[in-house]
């Protein structure tokens, strides 16, 4: 069956196209190159008015696993303000900071999203995590996996392991899991925040095991390099949320040596200490050495004004921050010598000159890093804020007078000491695309997705064009997920399961060997039982594996 | 995996009888007879010997084809205005089954152990918790304080694994280790033998809150003037008390029956403080052991489906969440629920409370025997035995995977719903 799209506006940046009026087709749920005259085309939909680009792709969002389902318990006023009655289609549920798994499926959907990755995966936890995605519906998925914090590798560093090994050990986690990446949360913080360090900055020692955060990242860094694994090391730096933060940031870039390196909400990472209340915008200093430094990328983790939930493994910074739970009731865990993870609930105030100023501090972020294919529209949902917000938050980067207006809302004294209303950048539906499909999906070796080439997955999402992009990106006229239509009008018409993601970069089984010792030794369960298997993402045809290709690693 | 000779073969299990999930069992298979050949665990043992692999289901106490069975249960399914699936003990694949069936036909869920599980989910979302896992006791803990004698004993194997593991990764926190124990005086003898050093400073449970009181407050620097709290001394109690302050990585433990115990509300809160407390100083947690009979792993799947823990209605069109209204039984007394799904495929005796006046279909484990006949009684396998399963541990971080270890035949409860679910649903 071929199913055409017709007199579309197109957005494809891969290929160059933008906002040429083409014709897509579609067979077998990829796309294909126009037909031949004889074949026949079995559904056309006439898109004249719409623009069509490939199913958008939310890099780094917290949607399953352990940590969101111990926020969805501590914050039942969520739930309760906001429930989803069940249809005839869709199951019930709700929720906008952590909501259930499946409305967060179907919400995904109906803003044209057709892809999440949920960056904190810990392997103790994997198991949990891919039930939580396989009860995310519609959308693709795929997990990155949490090192960094565990006691096995700091203690192969402390011990100087052989880069080899910590590269069996990286690659094997990553198959064990069933990953995508490896995500890094406050190098080495989590662990020693277990013996009561209560901050550790880029080369402060571990007080157990004497490794620093810049080893730990300088070491699965190249570790991935020389897997080939896509997605660069993920990291959420040392010192989240501490004014004056932006020091470590740019030492952390510097620090990456030029390996390829992934700063995630960077906005919490861009904190200076100037002015009378000694916090002040990082932004620009942090874009110019995005922009200096190619290897970078960086997403943003834009706040919005309103109710949220924090939820991060990063321990040692949500203890720190539970002081200012809103409501005040927040929980923290120390995991399986692994890693942890923290819940407070949090109201960002646009009144708060320091909310305020983190509000701006984003959108500097987004206007001044000039390359739109290193950063990544995210607001590290649902940290600083729900994902529901992001057609807000489009706009907000494609219509400078509606920013301007916002801008006078905001605290006033934060509004002074940024330099927004300076900035008269307008994000282009190109740019748009580019940071929302193309760049995600190059950054995470997802070859078939983010564009709408031949031979791409036809994930495709119609919009209306019209001057209002929160109206536009909020509901799309029509989502197809893997070639059959999902989504019309911004409501759901037929749930699909999507696929889940990963990578399987060579390693030497032998590094099986001392991990069963050590999880004989030192775990709650045996090694074989803590990975997960290809069946149980399986699950009887309900989940599918797409093992994305290693690019040949520099492995020697 | 089926063995067809006399020979018993020893396969690897892991336990589904308790919330600990150990993954270290042996197994002797003889025909469809399992025996627990090791390590030593009276739960253990006495799970795996339990049931049998009859499948004939009862129908009216009669016996009945599956299929005739399934097809009156859809009727009484279809029928009702509002079904209350109960028990809930079965695997994440069966809790993920009866969620979906539960949404569909306007029902609530609740689990057998709801009160418990009620109090740990009030707790959570009016204060929330600073909480560890069985790894980080068992690595890092050089204080652990236990209140209760749940986890001591036969029938628990907490203090082997967690308390006196054979290695640790901080040998000099195992070899500071100290373990105090607040629990009736009845606990002394299992704390006979234990290698680490143990006091036992004998407590009622209904008294836990009065104790946790007064050791927040001497751990405030606060002077107590009463010579004894609880029957304990007062200078014992700051001696705890000190230790708590000095530990390096501290744990308090408590089991059921501290947490299903009337009003424990309040001592597991005062406790909570006092962990908050502790941890502007040192580093400290709580491990609360609890969630067998698939309790657990029902309240994370309720959680990530409807966003709440159990005791989640769906009557309305979606999930709401009320702890004490929501309940089994409130629901079936105060006449809004018409129809109880029983499910219990761990233990024989675990059948429906007989004072429920309800019309009732049992996904039972098989060999279960009944005071009060149900409508239904659909004989199911036990994950882990009989098909594999998925469970979720007490610290609510690890899920483990369980194989099956005979081939019995017997369905599992994903399976048995799955079946009515095609009759009843659209």
């Amino acid at each position: 069956m071929i199913i055409k799209l017709a007199n579309a506006k197109v957005y494809d940046p891969v290929h160059g196209v933008s906002g040429d009026v083409r014709d897509l087709y579609i067979r077998d749920g990829r796309l294909i190159a126009p037909p031949g005259p004889d074949e026949r085309i079995d559904i056309t939909h006439d898109l004249s008015g719409c623009i069509v680009m490939a199913g958008a792709i939310d890099i780094h969002t917290h949607i399953g696993g352990g940590k969101v389902n111990l926020g969805r318990l501590l914050l039942g006023e969520d739930h309760r303000h906001d429930m989803a009655a069940r249809t005839d289609l869709k199951r019930s549920g709700g929720g906008l900071a952590t909501p259930s798994t499946f409305t967060a499926g179907y919400r995904y959907a109906e803003m044209g999203y057709t892809a999440c990755f949920e960056p904190a995966m810990m392997l103790a936890n994997a198991r949990q995590t891919h039930l939580e995605m396989a009860d995310t519906p519609m959308v693709d998925k795929g997990a990155y996996v949490l090192l960094g914090n565990d006691d096995f590798l700091l203690q192969l560093m402390a011990k100087g392991a052989d880069p080899r090994v910590i590269r069996d050990y990286v690659a094997w986690t990553l198959h064990s899991a069933q990953a995508l990446a490896v995500k890094v949360v406050n190098p080495g913080g989590i662990n020693a925040f277990k013996f009561n360090q209560r901050r550790l900055d880029l080369d402060e020692p571990n007080a157990h095991y004497g490794v620093t955060p810049r080893q730990i990242l300088h070491t699965l860094s190249r570790a991935l390099v020389e897997l080939g694994v896509p997605h660069p090391l993920h990291v959420h730096g040392c010192n989240l949320g501490v004014p004056g933060n932006i020091e470590t940031t740019l030492a952390t870039i510097a620090g990456a040596e030029g390996l390829p390196m992934h700063l995630t909400h960077v906005q919490f990472h861009s904190y200076g200490t100037e002015g009378d209340r000694r916090f002040s915008s990082g932004a620009a200093r942090l874009a110019e050495a995005v922009n200096a430094n190619p290897n970078i990328s960086v997403d943003v983790g834009q706040i919005l004004f309103g109710q949220t939930l924090t939820i991060s493994g990063d321990t040692m910074r949500q203890y720190a921050g539970c002081d200012h739970a809103h409501p005040k009731k927040w929980a923290l865990m120390d995991i399986e010598c692994d890693a942890g993870c923290g819940a407070v609930p949090f109201r960002y105030r646009d009144k708060s000159f320091v909310n305020a100023l983190q509000w701006a501090i984003g959108l500097e972020i987004f206007l001044q890093v000039d390359d739109p294919w290193r950063i990544f529209l995210t607001t590290d949902h649902p940290n600083g804020a729900p994902f529901t917000s992001y057609p807000h938050l489009i706009r907000l980067l494609m219509d400078r007078n509606y920013r301007n207006e916002a801008l006078s809302l905001i605290n006033p004294e934060a509004a002074a000491y940024s330099n927004l209303a300076s900035i008269d950048r307008e994000y282009t539906l190109d740019e748009i695309a580019i940071m929302t499909r193309a760049a995600p999906a190059r950054s995470l070796g997802l070859h078939d997705r983010g564009h709408l080439g031949p031979g791409a997955a036809a994930d495709i999402t119609v919009y209306r064009e019209q001057g209002n992009p929160e109206a536009m990106f909020g509901r799309p006229a029509l989502v197809f997920k893997d070639g059959q239509l999902v989504v019309r009008d911004g409501e759901i018409v037929l749930v699909v399961h999507g696929s889940t993601h990963v990578v399987r970069p060579e390693f030497d089984a032998g590094i099986e060997r001392d991990l069963s010792d050590w999880y004989q030794r030192y775990a709650s369960y045996a090694m074989e039982n803590i990975r997960v298997t290809d069946e149980e993402i399986e699950d009887e045809g309900r989940g599918g594996i797409h093992v994305q290709a290693c690019r040949d690693g520099e492995a020697t | 995996m089926i063995d067809s000779s006399h020979q018993p073969v020893p396969l690897n299990a892991v336990c589904p009888f308790c919330s600990l999930l150990c993954d270290d069992l042996r197994i002797a298979v003889d025909g469809q007879a399992l025996t627990l050949i090791g390590p030593s665990c009276g739960k253990a043992r006495a799970g795996f010997a339990d049931g049998s692999i009859e499948d004939v289901p009862l129908v009216a106490g009669v016996q009945a084809t599956h299929h005739q069975a399934i097809e009156r249960a859809a009727a009484l399914l279809a029928g009702s205005r509002h079904p209350v699936f109960g028990g809930l003990a079965t695997d994440i694949d069966g809790m993920r089954t009866v969620m979906m069936l539960a949404d569909r036909c306007g029902g609530s869920v609740d689990h057998m152990d709801g009160d418990t599980l009620a109090r740990k989910n009030g707790l959570l979302a009016t204060r929330g918790a600073i909480s560890t896992t069985l790894a980080e006791v068992a690595n890092r803990a050089d204080l652990i304080l236990l209140l209760g004698e749940d986890a001591l004993g036969d029938g628990s194997r907490f203090i082997e694994r967690c308390v006196t593991p054979g290695d640790s990764l901080h040998p000099e926190r195992l070899a500071a280790r100290e373990l105090v124990v607040l629990a009736p005086r009845s606990a002394a003898r299992a704390l006979q033998g234990i290698s680490v050093p143990t006091r036992h400073l004998p407590m009622a449970m209904s008294d836990a809150a009065e104790v946790a009181s007064a050791l927040r407050a001497l751990l405030a620097g606060r002077t107590l003037a009463a010579r004894a709290v609880a029957g304990i001394r007062t200078t014992d109690l700051a001696e705890v008390a000190a230790r708590l302050a000095a530990a390096r990585y501290a744990v308090i433990v408590w089991g059921k029956d501290l947490s299903s115990a009337p009003h424990s509300e309040v001592a597991m809160e005062l406790l909570n403080e006092l962990l908050k407390d502790l941890n502007r100083n040192t580093r400290a947690a709580s491990l609360v052991l609890g969630g067998s009979d698939g309790a657990a792993s029902a309240n994370a799947v309720c959680a990530w489906q409807a966003g709440y823990g159990l005791r989640t209605s769906f009557a309305s069109g979606g999930p709401e969440h009320d702890p004490t209204r929501f309940s089994a039984r409130q629901l079936i007394e105060d006449g809004t629920a018409d129809l109880l799904i029983w499910i219990s495929a761990y233990a024989t005796r675990q059948t429906p409370p007989a004072d429920l006046d309800c019309p009732t279909i049992v996904l039972g484990r098989s060999g279960m025997r009944f005071d009060v006949v149900p409508d239904i009684y659909i004989p199911v396998g036990t994950p882990g035995i009989d098909h594999p399963g998925r469970l979720i541990r007490t610290d609510s971080s690890v899920s483990l995977p369980l194989p099956a270890l005979r081939e019995s035949g017997l369905p599992s409860v994903r399976q048995v719903l799955g079946q009515l679910a095609a009759l009843v649903l659209p």
